[in-house]
């Protein structure tokens, strides 16, 4: 309190006025946006005209190459896109009931790992795939089955077959979690006047559950095709080894060889559909009618019975999953410690785990932990997930809170407009931008393509959709009312902020750092654009052990990548429970 | 300004935008009042108490607490809420999730410097006064939503206050429970001796507790009164049909020669007063029913009729209109049946301007 405090406040207070704490929040924020997320759009899209005007677009859709460039591989991504999303919705649809409205055996069992896949990343099923799948047609490395002398199709283990099964195994499980969560949501009262009139069980599935959820299944196809036609992994590991390309391929291949505007391209088209897509379900959302029922008192949830067909179902669904995690698991790890690549002839070994450089093993790289580049690449990983998460997190948090408080509308929106961007954009694509924005010197930036720098600035801007709905969701805990309870007792700022803000808003805070902390430190599909041999990931090591033929550590590192995946995302569910024991009921 | 006064408003204005929430509201409660804001919603009842509370600032006007000028439209909060020595019971409670009922007791002693061995000592005291002691390890959602009610309260008197907000803090509870907390609060009113201000649309609750009741509509107070005056001599027509069990009937009425006349029937005289439109105010022990036509009896359709202490309390249906008519006996009739409804000699009160419902 000095002399002149009143001079001291009124300036405060006139400043509080002009800049209150928001206005700062709101123009750090729009400022970021401009930066990071927009103006590499814009760029993406300026760069497809540099050097030679309009010859990429000419070369992409008519010229003579134009078919093999685009044309084919567009009509694949289709056919993948449409068969994968209808057959995970098929098969995730069908798990979803038998676990959440039937009284099938074995629930939690089954429910547990039917939501498996979708933790793991991306490349590890189609990695088990190859594994087991491979035949002679590269020469070399063939799979356990033909190692074992069954005679596989070149259908059945590369390109588009094998392509769309394993993206079906990988996408089924979203697909099981979303139509899961809104058949939990069914208010049973529906089922038991259902019932009550003398439906049959079936019947009750296609007449009631079926239209209740069709919301929610529409969505989840519209998205489990999005997500598909971008998807890297798959078509990479399963298709590229046989030039058999979809966009994302693609654009990778056109990328690495320097076409960097024939990239650029098909980029756009890529962002093109995915907004389509997008705008799309948005219309259908406030098109349909909205079933209020759904919000009802549905806890107490009455089983369908399935009576003869219990056990029936039960084979099935045990089969499903068998397929989907078990048989992955088991060929991914058994793959990791045969002496023969894919083959048990000449017996096992911890070599690839544990063991010392020897010249003529896998060129004399040492196993796992001796492995200098994998744990240089694991220690990237963990470090790109971890501060990745916590800049995600707090930049979702101040999103979330500028949308919900701000006064000014026009920021209000302009901020959630911006932050939705990333999610428009296919990961693939995404990496090729940051090439194009910061690969070379933009304004204070100087050149970051090949620091690690890069990677976390577009791990945390294409997760930003992500991490802002875990802050809005974070900061829904706590109302209004709560707050102003605080204010009237006389806490000031700071109390609040740590007796009533903290602890209300740190356990779903976590996980949603723990979420993107997984995003990240599985991710292949943006980083494989981004890194450099100085600096690399586990992810991408899989990905370049298994293109080179070494076989077992590529498959000991997927391993690693799954169990860290798995295991943070079982953390998230602990934890929630464990933090918040008033979200428990007694 | 009269330092007895421990509550006094002056000219408040508070504005959202262009819309006028509250409209030049004044008045004054001595120490130690229950005041209740009375009013539909959307009537500015809550703004006030939020103004009151600290929570909004007053776009124009007054408010001073013992005689203190907390806050004006020129300044904003010149004392915040904190440091106003008022407690808040909220609507949706507010209780944090994430403490225990003790916990939630205990923490706003802690912002206001309390010793621990004052804050124990004090939060035993509390429990025991609002009879949950048991719960006080629990957390809120553990329990249900009377006795969140009950911890909400205790958390608000425990700093002991000078004054008490409610807001709306029985329309979460079902009939029996909110009998019951009438009561209850109307205890911790007398014990505590805290000035109270009490926002509520249930006009039962401003009858049965509060010691003024200023009634409002469109932001503006319509009329400020004990309950007793205002049910005895309501200032306006909305008054009139806003309050009692059941409210007055206000029905307008033509005139001609000296007489007023409802549907052609004389139900008055003209006296002193010449009005453009006037209004009739009938108390529904003044009207009677019959079963057959005569002197001053309009036909109406029994709407519907329930039993009370003794007596009945009916509504009936004039062409859609509905008029509550208190009887000795149950109507020997079914809703829809015919009947007849009498009119007294003269009017309770004649009151200047249209009929409307809101």
């Amino acid at each position: 309190m000095t002399g002149n405090a009143d001079d001291n406040t009124s300036a405060k207070t006139w400043i509080k006025r002009r800049f209150s704490a928001t206005t700062v929040l709101e123009i750090v924020l729009v400022v970021y946006l401009i930066v990071f997320v927009v103006m590499p759009l814009i760029s993406l899209i300026l760069s497809t005209f540099e050097n030679k005007g309009v010859d990429s677009w000419i070369a992409v859709f008519s010229s003579n190459i134009a078919k093999n460039l685009f044309w084919i591989p567009f009509k694949n991504t289709l056919i993948i896109g449409i068969v994968v999303s209808i057959g995970a919705i098929l098969l995730g649809g069908f798990m979803a009931w038998l676990v959440v409205m039937t009284d099938v055996p074995g629930r939690g069992f089954l429910g547990t790992l039917a939501s498996f896949p979708y933790m793991l990343p991306g490349f590890a099923i189609a990695l088990a795939w190859a594994s087991l799948f491979r035949n002679e047609r590269l020469g070399g490395i063939a799979g356990f089955l033909t190692n074992w002398g069954i005679t596989i199709p070149d259908w059945l283990a590369w390109g588009v077959i094998p392509i769309m099964i394993t993206m079906i195994f990988h996408y089924y499980s979203l697909a099981y979690n979303l139509i899961g969560a809104s058949m939990a949501s069914i208010n049973s009262e529906l089922v038991e006047a259902a019932e009550m009139t003398g439906a049959k069980r079936f019947g009750i599935l296609r007449q009631i559950i079926l239209p209740v959820v069709s919301p929610s299944i529409t969505s989840s196809l519209l998205l489990i095709f999005g997500t598909s036609i971008a998807n890297f992994a798959s078509p990479a590991l399963l298709g590229m080894p046989v030039r058999y390309y979809t966009l994302s391929t693609r654009l990778y291949g056109t990328i690495r060889t320097g076409q960097m505007g024939r990239g650029y391209i098909i980029a756009l088209v890529m962002i093109v559909a995915a907004t389509t897509l997008l705008l799309v379900n948005e219309k259908l959302k406030k098109s349909r009618f909205s079933f209020a029922t759904l919000t009802g008192k549905g806890s107490r949830q009455k089983r369908q019975s399935l009576g003869k067909w219990r056990w029936p179902c039960y084979c099935i669904a045990l089969l499903i999953v068998t397929v989907t995690t078990i048989l992955p698991g088991i060929t991914l790890f058994l793959a990791s410690i045969t002496r023969y690549t894919n083959s048990l002839r000449g017996g096992l070994t911890s070599h690839f785990w544990f063991g010392e450089s020897v010249a003529n093993i896998a060129d004399g790289i040492p196993g796992l932990f001796r492995n200098p580049e994998i744990i240089s690449a694991a220690k990237n990983s963990f470090l790109l997930g971890l501060i990745g998460g916590i800049i995600a997190v707090m930049l979702g948090l101040a999103i979330g809170y500028i949308t919900n408080k701000s006064q000014h509308r026009g920021m209000r929106s302009l901020i959630a407009i911006f932050s939705y961007i990333p999610m428009l954009i296919p990961s693939i694509a995404f990496g090729a931008i940051y090439i194009v924005q910061f690969g070379r010197p933009f304004g204070p930036f100087p050149a970051l393509y090949g620091t690690f720098a890069l990677l976390v600035l577009a791990g945390v801007a294409h997760t930003l959709p992500f991490a802002s709905q875990a802050g809005r969701a974070a900061l829904s805990q706590v109302s209004a009312e709560l707050e102003e309870a605080s204010v009237v007792v006389g806490a000031g700022l700071f109390k609040r902020l740590k007796d009533i803000y903290m602890p209300l808003v740190s356990g779903p805070l976590l996980s949603g750092a723990i979420n993107v902390f997984v995003k990240l430190a599985r991710d292949l599909s943006l980083m494989i654009m981004l890194v450099t041999p100085t600096i690399s990931l586990l992810s991408v090591k899989s990905f370049q052990y298994s293109s080179e033929g070494f076989a077992q550590l590529s498959n000991a590192v997927t391993l690693v990548v799954s169990v860290i995946s798995v295991s943070a995302t079982v953390l998230v569910h602990y934890f929630n429970r464990k933090s918040q024991p008033w979200l428990v009921k007694g | 300004m009269l330092m007895s006064n421990s509550i006094e408003l002056k000219n408040l204005v508070k504005k959202f935008g262009d819309v006028v929430a509250v409209d030049d509201v004044s008045l004054e409660v001595p120490e130690g009042a229950l005041l209740i804001l009375l009013g539909p919603s959307g009537c500015g009842k809550t703004t006030i108490l939020r103004m009151l509370a600290g929570l909004e600032k007053p776009t124009s006007g007054e408010i001073s607490y013992d005689g203190k000028l907390v806050a004006n439209g020129e300044k904003g909060n010149i004392v915040p809420s904190g440091e106003r020595n008022l407690g808040m019971v909220f609507q949706s409670y507010a209780l944090w999730p994430h403490m225990t009922i003790e916990e939630n007791i205990e923490w706003p002693l802690k912002i206001k410097g309390w010793s621990a061995s004052e804050r124990k000592a004090r939060i035993e005291e509390v429990l025991k006064i609002m009879s949950i002691s048991e719960l006080s390890k629990r957390y809120p959602n553990e329990i249900s939503g009377g006795q969140q009610q009950r911890a909400a309260i205790t958390r608000t008197i425990a700093a002991k206050p000078k004054v008490l907000l409610f807001d709306e803090p029985l329309s979460n509870l079902d009939a029996k429970l909110r009998m019951e907390m009438r009561y209850e609060l109307m205890r911790i009113h007398r014990i505590t001796g805290a000035t109270s201000v009490y926002v509520t649309h249930d006009q039962v609750e401003a009858m049965t507790m509060a010691t003024h009741v200023a009634v409002m509509r469109k932001g503006k107070i319509e009329q400020f009164d004990s309950p007793r005056e205002l049910l005895k001599n309501p200032a306006t027509p909305f008054v009139a049909t806003f309050l009692g069990t059941p409210p007055a009937n206000v029905l307008s009425l033509d005139q001609s020669d000296g007489k007023y006349y409802y549907k052609g029937i004389p139900v008055g005289h003209v006296r002193d007063k010449k009005y453009e439109k006037p209004l009739g105010m009938y108390r529904p022990e003044n009207l009677k029913l019959a079963y057959e036509p005569g002197d001053r009896r309009i036909k109406v359709e029994l709407a519907e009729a329930i039993p009370v202490a003794g007596r009945a309390m009916v509504a009936v249906w004039d062409e859609g209109r509905r008029i509550d008519v208190v009887v000795p006996d149950l109507p020997e009739a079914r809703p829809g049946d015919s009947l007849f409804l009498e009119f007294p000699t003269e009017p309770d009160k004649i009151f200047e301007g249209n009929e409307s419902r809101d």
